[in-house]
């Protein structure tokens, strides 16, 4: 069903030089195939090479059949691929509906001078997510895909901003990106470097809680699984570090296990920071469009823009907030929420506050992030009762987990000291409900709605108003008597519902009828 | 005034038999399974039977109490200009739509619903959390309720992504 305007246009193959990209696949491939032929083969010679033929072929050889069967064109009003050998498939995505044209690199089309480009409208589109991946093409094809069709997107979204500001109830004054006819209308190549890659950064990664939880986790369970394998802690321990086979004293020896696998888990976090963010580059065009490219061995090009950024979220861990550090992630529509979720979706690492402020000014187009410390601001307190109320929530866990550990250890003989675990974490637990009970906040401000919560991971949004679709009041049993409530807010963007936890109820109505426009 | 105020119409009445048939039938179907399986295989019967009183224990008053709390609290109104609905029998909920941002409007029956001539009415925004659902409505107010609905949304403009 093409209509007439689209036999002009050719369909594309994607990159002949995918052969190549197979062919270092295969090669790959092949030394682990080995391995495996070498012990499947014991068995059975014929049966060996057969498994490990169809292992180290199949990838690269739907690799190459995509090549040959994947077409794809621009017309002018759709994207449309066809693809498929025993299941042919046509798409067609309007090019209005398109919201991101991501730009990846994986080592091998490296090689190659390939690149993949992900193309996303954000909605349910003919299956799946609404994504298409045209998986190898040559670089300069790729970008030049990209601005065309991102200047398509960015005329629509421009017209959905509009549309919004006409049928906004609360009538907010948020800046909508100014097309400055008046300047050099070059096609997004003056780009102005917002932000460039600091490796002090490096520390907020490395720092992150659970690169420091998992070491202790795998010590205690090394020293629970090694003695069923007949081998001992220690021993390995003394054989490792020192040259005294006799053994160390316990305490000795479980403080070097925990310190080589912490110090394993901050190296393997620091090159993980390294190989994700390496040549990590912000840039805007001015006009409200940025891209920001990072990657060593993968290199990735993510693209965002104003018009499509309804907010930001601050989110930042105990430990990162200590060294002094916070994520910053904005709130954007048409991106899916399996999208949001996966690595390309990230504009920024763990930065500095100052840095975050900034950028987040950038996206929003406005001075809505001052430079108050902590971020965003001052904010209204909540009642006490919410402390209270945390605090019971993380008692019954502690007691929830006693009572198991008790169960355990007197039913099934598990080593009485863990139930010291219980008691270890009331007594964490009770300074951080008053912790979490002064990080609570809220405001109202000039067409946002700033709100913080959480102790352990600390996040605040900023949320435009105009973004908001519904809102809900919520109070449970508990909160009923406290007075407390919840108020969620309904948006098509980001992660689709943000939330004002444990306000008094009063000042809760009060802000769900100014956010929505309605008497509540 | 402290908490939202309450929106104007009940459900219907017969939505009270509605909830108790339906959680009735699960907690009846869950049951039933267990004891069913504990009758087929003797080894397990035991512990088998003990979950299915455990289920059961906490299951036949809040088949039977839940109703009558949640004809209580379920509540709904369509304004000149948004849809309001409070539901929940432990934790209440009240939500509001403004009809600027609604997108669908739709009204469901299932086969229980049908047998006592009730109908659910979905009001659903751009945002995949932001749907407003007033369970057990009389099937021709949900009807009138719809129709009503839809005029006004497609009078006011803009839907907020």
């Amino acid at each position: 069903m093409t209509r007439d305007g689209d036999e002009g246009v050719a369909w594309l193959r994607l990159s002949p030089r995918m052969a190549g990209a197979a062919v270092v696949r295969l090669l790959a491939g092949a030394v682990p195939g080995a391995f495996a032929f070498l012990l499947l083969g014991q068995a059975d010679q014929v049966f060996g090479l057969v498994v490990v033929a169809v292992l180290v072929l199949l990838r690269p050889t739907a690799y190459l059949l995509k090549y040959l069967k994947f077409r794809y064109r621009v017309t002018d009003t759709e994207l449309q691929v066809r693809t498929g050998l025993l299941f042919r498939s046509y798409r067609r995505i309007p090019l209005d509906r398109i919201r991101t044209v991501d730009i990846t690199a994986k080592p091998v089309l490296r090689l190659f001078g390939l690149v993949t480009v992900e193309v996303g409208t954000g909605q349910r589109v003919s299956g799946g997510d609404g994504r298409i991946s045209l998986d190898a093409v040559r670089a300069a094809t790729g970008h030049g895909l990209r601005r065309t069709l991102l200047s398509r997107a960015g005329r629509a979204a421009e017209a959905d901003a509009a549309g919004t500001d006409a049928g906004s109830v609360t009538g907010a004054a948020v800046s909508s990106p100014t097309p400055t006819s008046a300047s050099t209308s070059t096609s997004a190549s003056a780009s102005d470097p917002v932000l460039t890659l600091r490796w002090r950064w490096a520390v907020f990664q490395m720092f992150y809680i659970w690169s420091l939880l998992t070491p202790l986790a795998l010590v205690g369970v090394a020293y629970q699984v090694l003695p069923l394998v007949d081998l001992s802690p220690h021993g390995l321990v003394a054989r490792w570090f020192t040259d005294n086979q006799a053994g160390l004293p316990r305490a000795a020896a479980v403080i070097l296990a925990v310190a080589f696998f912490v110090t394993l888990a901050l190296a393997g976090a620091a090159l993980g920071f390294a190989l994700q963010w390496w040549g990590y580059r912000l840039t805007s065009d001015g006009r409200g469009h940025f891209r920001a490219t990072r990657g060593l061995f993968t290199t990735r090009s993510f693209t965002v823009d104003r018009s499509r950024v309804r907010g930001v979220t601050l989110r930042d861990s105990l430990t990162v907030r200590a060294l002094g550090g916070t994520r910053l992630a904005p709130v954007l529509t048409g991106v899916s929420l399996g999208q949001e979720l996966s690595d390309n979706g990230k504009l920024l690492p763990a930065v500095t506050p100052d840095a975050a402020q900034h950028v987040a000014n950038l996206l929003l187009g406005d001075e809505v992030m001052t430079s108050e410390r902590p971020p965003p601001g001052r904010l209204e307190a909540h009642p006490r009762w919410a402390a209270r109320r945390v605090l019971a929530r993380y008692l019954t866990c502690d007691i929830a987990v006693a009572a198991t550990l008790i169960v355990g250890v007197w039913l099934w003989s598990w080593p009485p000291w863990l139930l010291i675990a219980p008691g270890v974490l009331a007594l964490v637990h009770t300074p951080a409900a008053y912790g979490y009970h002064r990080n609570l906040g809220h405001r109202l401000d000039s067409g946002y709605v700033f709100a913080r919560r959480g102790f352990f991971v600390r996040r605040t949004d900023v949320v435009q108003v105009r973004g908001v679709c519904a809102v809900t009041v919520r109070q449970s049993l508990f909160q009923r008597r406290l007075g407390l409530a919840r108020l969620e807010l309904c948006t098509a963007a980001g992660e689709r519902v943000y939330s004002v936890v444990d306000a008094d109820l009063a000042r809760v109505t009060a802000l769900a009828s100014d956010v929505i426009g309605e008497e509540l | 005034m402290t908490a939202p105020r309450t929106p104007r119409h009940r459900v219907d009445p017969r939505a009270r038999l509605y909830w108790l048939t339906v959680e009735g039938l699960v907690l009846a179907a869950l049951v039933g399974a267990l004891l069913g399986a504990g009758a087929l295989w003797p080894g397990a019967r035991a512990v088998l039977v003990w979950i299915a009183a455990g289920i059961a224990a906490p299951g036949l008053p809040y088949v039977l109490v839940m109703p009558l709390l949640r004809y209580r609290v379920h509540r709904w109104e369509a304004g000149d200009t948004a849809v309001y609905s409070r539901t929940g029998w432990w934790a209440v909920e009240w939500k509001v739509a403004p009809l600027s941002r609604v997108q669908t409007v739709e009204s469901t029956r299932g086969p229980v619903e049908q047998w006592f001539g009730l109908s659910s009415v979905r009001v659903t925004t751009a945002s995949s959390y932001g749907a407003i659902v007033i369970q057990g409505l009389d099937k021709d107010v949900a009807d009138t309720l719809v129709a009503t609905l839809t005029r006004a949304t497609q009078q006011t403009t803009g839907d907020a992504t």
